[in-house]
C-alpha cells in the first residue's frame, strides 16, 4: 500500500477525479466551470465564475486561479480572483477569504467555527459553490476588505454601483 | 554538577527544598533553621513522563466510574473540558446529553454503554469482497484497507493516516476531528493507535500529556531543553509569589522557578521582578552599556583588556596597572574588601542631573555588575576545567589522594551557586528601596561577594607539586566560609521576603 503513499501522487490522483468529475457532470446550473491550466500542471487551475442572478455581480464572468499544495486535500487549495473583485471578503489582491479554505488551526479572522473548515472531503466544487453565494451574501463579520466593508454596510447602492461599474468595464462595454 | 544539596534520592519520595538543606554541616544553627522551615518553604514531587500518564490514566478511569462510558471516550470529554473534572460533572448533572452535545459526542443513554447496534450490525453484514470508494484519493479498496469511524464515516486507511499524521504532527493537536464533511466527533486514542505509525502516537500521548500540564496549576514542564520530567507543585500562586521563591529541582538535576518558569534558581528575588528585570534587560541587551560589560580598556594606558577569569583584579599587560573591573579604579583604594564598588551611592539631592538620566545611571549600575556575574560565573568554570587538569597531573604524580583531589570541582560548584544567587542580588538591589534593610542586605551581599572573589582569586593561583596541599587547604577553608555567607544571605532575604518586610522601589503585588 505504501507504493500509493506519497503525498503529491495522492494529490494528482485526486485532483484528476475531481476533473473528471467536473467535466463529465457539468456544474449545477452551468455557475462556473473549473479546470487545470494545463495538461502538465494538474496545480494549477483556472475557474470561470457566473455571477449570480440578482446580486450586482449578474452578468459578470469571473477569472480565478486556484494553487493547489502539495498534500491536497489534507490542506486546501488557494484562490485568487484575476483581476481582483471589489468585494467584502476578497482582499484587495483577489485571495477569497472564506472559511472553508481555512484549516482548522488557521484562523485570521479568530471568529470562525472549526466545522466551516477545511476538510480533506470538501472539493473545489463544494468550494466555488461556497464562493458563489459568498458573492451574493457577503459575510461582513471576517471582513477581508475593510473599505469595502464600510461601503456595503453604510452605502449599498454606492456598492452596488461600483461592483457593477467593473463589471461593464471588464466586459468592455 | 555535583550539586548534592539539591538532588532527591529517589524520584518518587516527596521531599522538600529550602535553603536550609538538612545536608548542610551547620546543625548548631537550630534556631535560625527551625524559623526557616516554618516560613518560604515548599514541597514538590518529580514525575517521569510514566508517572504522569498514570496520573492522567487514574483521572479518567476515575471519572468512567462515574460516567458510564469507555476509556476513550472519558478522555474525551475531559480534554473537552480542559481536564476540569468538577465542571464537567456539574454539566453532567444538570443536562447530561446536552453535556455529551457540547463536547460533540454522541450520547448513549446509561442502558446502553456499548457501540449502537445498528452500526455493528451494518459493519457485520458488509460482505468481504465489496469494494469501497475513498471520497479522498479516489481509489477503490477492499473492506479491510479501510477504516469506519464509530459515527459512520469510512475513508482509506492511507487517508486516515496521513490526515490524522499531519494533524498531530504539524498542528500538534490531540482533539482531532473525523474527515467526514461537517462531522465534528473526535477521533478516540483506540483508532489513532491503529491508524498512524508507533512515533506519531508517541507524540500524540505527549500532546495530551501537555494538556493536562497545561490545564493543572499544580503541575509544570521541567523547562530545560529534552528533559522530560514534570513537577508536581501545590499552594504556588499568584498571591503565594510575593512571599516565596518557589525554586524546585527535577528528578535530572535541572533547578528551576516553578513560579515563573525561569531555567534557573532565581533567589533571593521574587519572579515578579525577576521578569521585569530580564524585560529591562532584553531591551538594554542591543545597547552598548551590554559591549561594555564584556570588554573593558585599562583606565591607564587605554588598551582594550578582556575578562579571562572570573576574579575582578585586573593587571594590564601592557603597563602593569591594576584595577578593579567594577569600579575601574586603581585596585589598592579597595584591595578584595571592597565596600566602594558593590554599592549604588544614591546621588545628592541637590545634583541636577535629571531623573531619566540618574534612574539610567542606576540600571546601568546594578546591570553591568548582574551581566559580570553571569560572565565570570562562565570564566570561573573554563578556568577551572584547566586548573582541574593541573591537579590531575599533580595528583597522578603521587602527591595526593584522588579524593584529596576534589576540591577543586566543590569550590567551583559553590562559586557557580554563590554567583548566580549575587547575580539577582543585584537585580534586587535595583528594586529596593533605600534605607536600612537595602543597607543591611547590601552588607551581606558585600560581605558574600569579597568571599566569591577571593575564592575565584585561589582558582588563578598556580598549581605544582609542593605548594598544592596548602592551596588544597586554603581553598577547603574559603569554600566553607563562601558556603556558610550565602546560606546567610539566602536564609535572611528568604525570612524578609515571607515576612514582607521588604519595601520596594515598585508594585510587586
Amino acid at each position: 500500500m505504501s507504493a500509493r503513499g506519497s503525498g503529491s501522487a495522492t494529490a494528482l490522483r485526486r485532483l484528476m477525479t475531481e476533473y473528471k468529475q467536473l467535466t463529465s457532470q457539468g456544474s449545477p446550473d452551468g455557475m462556473f466551470t473549473a479546470g487545470p491550466v494545463s495538461e502538465s500542471d494538474f496545480f494549477t487551475w483556472e475557474a470561470l465564475i457566473v455571477g449570480p442572478e440578482d446580486t450586482p455581480f449578474e452578468g459578470g464572468v469571473f477569472v480565478a486561479k486556484l494553487t493547489f499544495p502539495s498534500d491536497y486535500p489534507l490542506s486546501p487549495f488557494k484562490m485568487k480572483f484575476d483581476p481582483p473583485l471589489f468585494h467584502p471578503n476578497i482582499y484587495p489582491d483577489g485571495t477569497v477569504c472564506i472559511s472553508i479554505l481555512h484549516t482548522p488551526g488557521d484562523d485570521p479572522t479568530q471568529y470562525e467555527s472549526a466545522s466551516e473548515r477545511w476538510s480533506p472531503v470538501q472539493s473545489v466544487e463544494k468550494v466555488i459553490l461556497s464562493v458563489v453565494s459568498m458573492l451574493a451574501e457577503p459575510n461582513l463579520e471576517s471582513g477581508a476588505n475593510i473599505d469595502c466593508c464600510k461601503l456595503y454596510r453604510d452605502n449599498r447602492a454606492e456598492y452596488e454601483r461600483i461592483v457593477r461599474e467593473s463589471i461593464k468595464e471588464q466586459l468592455g462595454l | 554538577m555535583s550539586d548534592t544539596d539539591y538532588s532527591p534520592e529517589d524520584s518518587d519520595a516527596e521531599y522538600t527544598f529550602s535553603d536550609d538543606d538538612e545536608s548542610t554541616s551547620y546543625a548548631d544553627d537550630a534556631a535560625v533553621r527551625g524559623k526557616a522551615k516554618a516560613k518560604g518553604q515548599i514541597t514538590f514531587r518529580s514525575f517521569s513522563p510514566d508517572d504522569l500518564q498514570g496520573m492522567i490514566d487514574k483521572d479518567i478511569q476515575d471519572l468512567a466510574a462515574i460516567i458510564p462510558c469507555e476509556l476513550p471516550i472519558v478522555s474525551i470529554l475531559l480534554r473537552h473540558f480542559h481536564w476540569d473534572r468538577e465542571r464537567l460533572l456539574e454539566k453532567y448533572a444538570e443536562d447530561a446529553c446536552e453535556m455529551f452535545q457540547s463536547a460533540s459526542e454522541p450520547y448513549d443513554p446509561p442502558a446502553s454503554p456499548v457501540l449502537p447496534p445498528n452500526k455493528r450490525a451494518r459493519f457485520e453484514n458488509s460482505s468481504p469482497d465489496a469494494t469501497y470508494l475513498c471520497k479522498i484519493c479516489y481509489d477503490d479498496y477492499s473492506a479491510d484497507e479501510t477504516f469506519e469511524t464509530r459515527c459512520g464515516h469510512r475513508f482509506c486507511i492511507m487517508c486516515w493516516q496521513a490526515y490524522l499524521e499531519s494533524k498531530i504532527k504539524e498542528d500538534g493537536q490531540c482533539t482531532i476531528k473525523c474527515m467526514g464533511e461537517a462531522c465534528r466527533t473526535v477521533v478516540e486514542e483506540p483508532a489513532i493507535v491503529k491508524l498512524v505509525e508507533k512515533p506519531c502516537y508517541e507524540r500524540y500521548q505527549k500532546l495530551i500529556q501537555e494538556s493536562y500540564v497545561a490545564a493543572n496549576p499544580a503541575l509544570r514542564h521541567c523547562p530545560h531543553p529534552s528533559c522530560t520530567q514534570t513537577i508536581y507543585c501545590q499552594g504556588v500562586s499568584g498571591s503565594t509569589l510575593a512571599s516565596i521563591v518557589p525554586t524546585v529541582c527535577c528528578a535530572e538535576d535541572h533547578l528551576f522557578c516553578f513560579g515563573c518558569g525561569l531555567d534557573s534558581d532565581h533567589k533571593p528575588l521574587v519572579c515578579k521582578l525577576v521578569k521585569l528585570w530580564l524585560k529591562n534587560a532584553r531591551e538594554d541587551a542591543g545597547t552598548a552599556s551590554w559591549i561594555k560589560a564584556n570588554t573593558r580598556t585599562c583606565p591607564k594606558c587605554e588598551q582594550s583588556i578582556e575578562k579571562a577569569g572570573g576574579c575582578n583584579r585586573m593587571l594590564c599587560r601592557h603597563c602593569n596597572y591594576q584595577f578593579c573591573w567594577l569600579c575601574m579604579r586603581k585596585w589598592e583604594a579597595h584591595g578584595y574588601n571592597d565596600s566602594v564598588c558593590s554599592t549604588w551611592k544614591e546621588p545628592d539631592p541637590d545634583d541636577n542631573a535629571t531623573d531619566a538620566k540618574r534612574s539610567l545611571e542606576k540600571w546601568l549600575f546594578y546591570f553591568d555588575r548582574f551581566n559580570n556575574h553571569e560572565l565570570s560565573s562562565k570564566l570561573d568554570q573554563s578556568l577551572a576545567e584547566r586548573a582541574t587538569e593541573r591537579v590531575v597531573e599533580v595528583q597522578e604524580a603521587g602527591n595526593m589522594s584522588w579524593i584529596e583531589a576534589k576540591f577543586m570541582e566543590s569550590a567551583v560548584d559553590e562559586l557557580t551557586r554563590c554567583r548566580r544567587t549575587l547575580k539577582w542580588t543585584y537585580a534586587m538591589a535595583h528594586f529596593l528601596a533605600a534605607g536600612n534593610k537595602k543597607q543591611m542586605f547590601e552588607d551581606l551581599q558585600m560581605n558574600l561577594e569579597a568571599a566569591v572573589e577571593d575564592l575565584s582569586q585561589l582558582l588563578e593561583a598556580p598549581i605544582e607539586a609542593d605548594t598544592v596541599q596548602s592551596l588544597r587547604h586554603k581553598m577547603i577553608d574559603k569554600t566553607a566560609y563562601v558556603k556558610k555567607r550565602h546560606e546567610l544571605l539566602r536564609q535572611d532575604t528568604a525570612a524578609r521576603l515571607s515576612e514582607g518586610s521588604w519595601e520596594w522601589t515598585v508594585e510587586i503585588d
